[in-house]
């Protein structure tokens, strides 16, 4: 890999890199005698941007990571370059500083789940971030003072003034939560970089920093001349200096693994609720009943009904999925959310009643694949069989929704094999009237 | 040959290199083991590999790992962060992270949830090394 060009200016470089766990955080630019790293943060395997960790940054347990000392110094009219990925996982709404240099700082949270640009306490913007992604986010600083934040490329906010930057920063740089605010849970930072004296390019980096000076190509000359008035000639030979870089020949692993979990759940109430996503994120959104019929060899459906939807509309009209989660709460406590059924959105009534609107949202998914020998380890058992019959050929059974079972698996009814081509759900979830079952369909032969 | 679009190795590279990772699985004195943990590194689960734990494709060096049966019992309630290949002395040979969904993802260890109850049965579908 090409080493950088600026490498003289880079004051701090933390890949990130490490053991699962670890609390080694090393700066790899040549100035990392300069500066103590304190407190705690940990390296975290389950996301990486580059180089296989991250640094995870959760509450309560991880504080501040600070940097001390005076290798941040910015003296007027000198162009600075920070820049670092940003990973913020569903769920996240309220973070805390994911850099802080002097009085400036760039943050997560604010319980809007939105990246903010401050100056001490002044909110100079937000931006909203999609959720279970890298960003890769800069902040610009050119030699006439003016500065430009950047997301992925695009200019999220500019100005002139630098407030404290314009006298430099002394007090140190940190990442991480500060403050009693308290963070809903984590988010992720990787690749790290502060460059002093160079404004960098704004384009984001399709591999991980590098660590070390850019080799120039090596050049011979030689060199004739006739004599003091002659012309002299020179002959340049370039001779490229080759780097080979690729991945090891053992292979990506793909790993996928089955928890039943229903064991524990026994009869606690279980509700249903719809997510939506709307622009890359989630907006939750109660319902009082879903339809759906899953299916292999053909597509999905599903409908569901949002009652008083007047709170939802805006998302509703904006959301271009949805899907169906079964919740509930076990008795130590934790919450269980499961997924039923998920579609592209296709359509989206709305209709008035005598105090408000409803909305009904339907929608369409890919076909489960067919599998006339599942894993074993997927088979199901039907509860609560309702009814058992055979059409054309075909057995269906009417029992209790199965949280785990879905079409292409092995399902018995009263000691029966089934091969499940599909599975039709009706769930009235409302209060007074709170129904549900399912249809289980066996898989269609040929002939 | 055209150019490649990416690198490419030989199948007898490939077969060299993971009937090594599979030997490193089979190093310890029985069966590797599967192990699933939180974000602070709790044990969640421990899925039992055979002995050997796998086998290469002669032609392809596909490694397809054999999974002995699940943990009938998971250990403890928690969100799975990670997964965990190690041989039967405890050793991680490779490390890879969680995700919730229905399909294999290359570089994941996907589960249907990453919600694990202990009690529950975890077990491990499919398992390969490309």
């Amino acid at each position: 890999m090409p080493g950088d060009t600026y490498w003289s200016s880079v004051s701090l470089l933390l890949p990130f890199d490490g053991t699962n766990g670890s609390d080694a955080l090393v700066d790899e630019s040549d100035n990392a005698g300069d500066r103590t790293i304190t407190d705690g943060a940990l390296l975290s395997t389950a996301q990486s941007k580059w180089g296989g960790a991250s640094l995870n940054l959760t509450w309560p347990s991880i504080d501040v990571t600070r940097w001390t000392g005076t290798p941040f110094n910015r003296t007027s009219g000198q162009a600075v370059t920070i820049e670092a990925w940003l990973y913020i996982p569903t769920g996240t709404t309220d973070g805390g500083l994911i850099w802080e240099v002097g009085n400036h700082a760039v943050d997560f949270g604010h319980s809007a789940a939105e990246l903010n640009v401050l100056t001490g306490s002044d909110t100079l913007d937000s931006h909203t971030l999609s959720k279970n992604t890298w960003h890769f986010i800069q902040m610009v600083v050119q030699t006439d003072n003016t500065w430009q934040f950047l997301v992925d490329e695009s200019v999220l906010l500019s100005g002139t003034g630098l407030g404290s930057w314009s006298t430099g920063f002394s007090v140190g740089a940190q990442i991480g939560f500060e403050g009693s605010s308290t963070p809903s849970t984590s988010y992720y930072i990787d690749d790290l970089r502060f460059t002093k004296g160079v404004a960098r390019s704004t384009t984001t980096p399709t591999e991980a920093f590098p660590i070390g000076p850019d080799t120039p190509d090596e050049v011979d000359g030689y060199v004739s001349a006739d004599g003091p008035l002659g012309a002299p000639s020179l002959l340049g030979i370039v001779y490229p200096t080759g780097f080979v870089s690729a991945d090891g020949p053992l292979g990506s692993p793909s790993l996928l693994g089955f928890h039943d979990f229903t064991s524990a759940i026994g009869s606690v109430l279980t509700r249903y609720v719809m997510d939506l996503t709307v622009d890359g994120d989630t907006v939750r959104v109660p319902i009082s009943s879903w339809q759906a019929t899953l299916q292999t060899d053909r597509s999905s459906y599903v409908q569901c009904v949002v009652p008083a939807c007047s709170p939802y509309v805006d998302d509703l009209t904006a959301a271009t999925a949805f899907t169906i989660i079964r919740r509930a709460t076990l008795p130590s406590g934790t919450a269980l959310e499961y997924t039923m059924a998920e579609a592209t959105i296709s359509s989206l009534q709305t209709s008035r009643g005598p105090f408000n609107f409803t909305a009904v949202v339907q929608g369409y998914s890919a076909a489960f694949a067919a599998d006339e020998d599942p894993p074993a380890l997927l088979d199901r058992t039907l509860a609560d069989i309702r009814f058992i019959g055979i059409a054309s050929g075909v057995s269906r059974v009417r029992c209790a929704v199965d949280w785990l079972l879905r079409p292409g698996q092995r399902a018995y009814a009263n000691g029966d094999e089934i091969l499940v081509g599909s599975i039709s759900y009706y769930v009235n979830c409302g209060e007074a009237s709170a129904e549900e079952y399912m249809e289980v369909a066996e898989q269609e032969t040929d002939g | 040959m055209p150019a490649p679009s990416s690198p490419t190795y030989s199948a007898a590279a490939k077969i060299a290199a993971n009937t090594a990772f599979r030997d490193l699985l089979d190093s310890g004195s029985g069966a590797g083991f599967i192990r699933i943990r939180d974000s602070a590194d709790v044990l969640l689960a421990q899925v039992p590999l055979s002995d050997p734990s796998g086998s290469v494709n002669g032609t392809t060096g596909l490694l397809t790992l054999s999974i002995s049966g699940p943990d009938t019992s998971a250990d403890n309630n928690g969100t799975a962060a990670y997964g965990e290949l190690c041989d039967s002395d405890g050793d991680v040979h490779l490390a890879l992270a969680t995700q919730s969904g229905s399909s294999a993802v290359s570089g994941k260890l996907v589960l249907n949830t990453l919600t694990i109850i202990a009690g529950g049965p975890v077990g491990i579908v499919s398992a390969t090394i490309a």
